[in-house]
């Protein structure tokens, strides 16, 4: 039986928390956070037909989210006025919100994570997305996702764990 | 994965990830017994996530933006008001009326390099338009006979509203552009994800026909080609392949007519 369009709605409302957390991890700055899932969610209420019944809600919208953050990207990329894509910048912007030592460490760990590793790292490790769900999300092969997110999690690794054990010798494959 | 395999880091993730079962689960937990940097592996793994969540939990619970709000608790589709669209027309009209003017610059220019520019401009509209939310179109696509009237009419070649719904992609609307040294107008479709798809048209006044052709430019696949009356260009963020049945579904609607 087909959901209503009000049915679809308060499914979405049920996401944003979701949607606020991956952003806020993705970017970190809340203003473009904020401007990043209310985009997220006007696409998907202009696209409620185009959800499928069965497809799981949180799937699709973290799909459009990633599309949305992609354009924006590039559009960056494009714009006139040189903004640096490592985006270090976005690190500065970060702290005037949050002054939590911890929240602060780990944003700028993750400014240090190429785009790719941090979508990764995020999605699996924060929103609890399975390997094959992040792959449709990002519209890559699992394998390319198992690459990235081992990757990006031992940049972090060496960026953030003080106390963990560091071997002495590194595996060299 | 097979016993010959070097157990690595990938699948030491995948074990503290739970994405491994059966006899491939017993194999990586028997590797990290005798390995202790694919222990402290699995074990950052579980350490980083509790970091994750302890950074960016709160943001879960902080109020969600009231024009957020608003979106949800007002009637679903966005529609652009009607005065504010005349407006938007009325302003792209003057302003390629004001364009007209330049327009015979570029007919010295070889083919090929006025091919050039079409692509170039196609590639220019998709990355200025595609990531619009509130306005990426003039005419919504639930205007498509009018809206290709329209753009018909100022453009120069009449032509209907291409439907590419086999493809998946539904008509979002079109604009006019005024860019070049002739008008041209902006077709966007889009899929179930939101990811779109843009086809630009202008009047190709020397009216020789070329195959599909394919560019690539910073991520973006573009296919062109020209007919009779049309240069045309279809550009997205999708794979060649993707793109190229999309492309030769809008090639096959305008030859329809």
């Amino acid at each position: 039986m087909d959901r209503t369009p009000v049915d679809r709605k308060s499914a979405i409302a049920a996401e944003v928390p979701r949607l606020m957390r991956y952003a806020s991890s993705l970017l970190r700055d809340r203003a473009q956070a904020e401007d990043l899932v209310h985009d997220c969610v006007a696409r998907a209420l202009a696209n409620l037909s185009g959800w499928r019944d069965g497809d799981n809600p949180r799937r699709w919208l973290f799909t459009i989210m990633h599309n949305l953050h992609v354009d924006r990207v590039r559009a960056r990329m494009r714009a006139p006025t040189h903004v640096s894509l490592d985006d270090s910048h976005f690190n500065e912007v970060g702290q005037r919100f949050n002054d939590d030592l911890t929240r602060r460490e780990i944003d700028s760990a993750l400014g240090a994570l190429p785009l790719e590793q941090r979508q990764c790292v995020l999605l699996i490790g924060l929103e609890g997305l399975t390997y094959a769900e992040a792959a449709q999300v990002l519209d890559v092969p699992v394998g390319t996702v198992m690459s990235r997110l081992s990757r990006g999690r031992e940049k972090l690794r060496e960026l953030l764990d003080r106390d963990g054990i560091r071997p002495t010798l590194r595996r060299i494959k | 994965m097979t016993g010959a395999d070097r157990i690595t880091a990938l699948e030491a993730n995948a074990l503290a990830d739970g994405e491994l079962s059966g006899d491939t689960a017993v194999e990586v937990r028997l590797a990290l017994v005798n390995d202790e940097e694919l222990r402290a592996t699995a074990a950052w793994r579980h350490a980083l996530n509790a970091k994750l969540h302890a950074a960016y939990d709160g943001a879960m619970t902080e109020p969600v933006p009231a024009r957020t709000r608003r979106l949800l608790a007002a009637r679903p589709a966005w529609t652009i008001p009607a005065g504010a669209r005349r407006i938007a027309a009325a302003a792209a009209i003057a302003v390629t009326a004001a364009g007209v003017g330049f327009t015979t610059g570029s007919l010295h220019l070889g083919a090929s390099d006025e091919m050039d520019r079409v692509v170039r401009m196609a590639l220019g509209a998709h990355q200025v338009y595609a990531g619009e939310i509130r306005h990426p179109v003039e005419v919504p696509g639930s205007e498509s006979a009018h809206m290709a009237k329209w753009l018909g009419a100022r453009i120069g070649v009449p032509f209907t509203s291409p439907d590419i719904a086999d493809a998946g992609f539904t008509l979002v609307g079109g604009r006019l552009l005024a860019e070049g040294p002739r008008p041209a107008a902006l077709l966007m479709y889009e899929d179930a994800t939101g990811r779109r798809v843009t086809l630009y048209m202008e009047k190709w006044p020397t009216g020789e026909e070329t195959k599909l052709q394919q560019t690539a430019s910073g991520g973006l696949n573009t296919f062109y080609w020209t007919d009779k009356n049309f240069a045309c260009a279809v550009s997205g963020n999708f794979d060649p392949a993707k793109l190229k049945v999309v492309s030769e579904q809008l090639y096959a609607a305008l030859e329809r007519g």
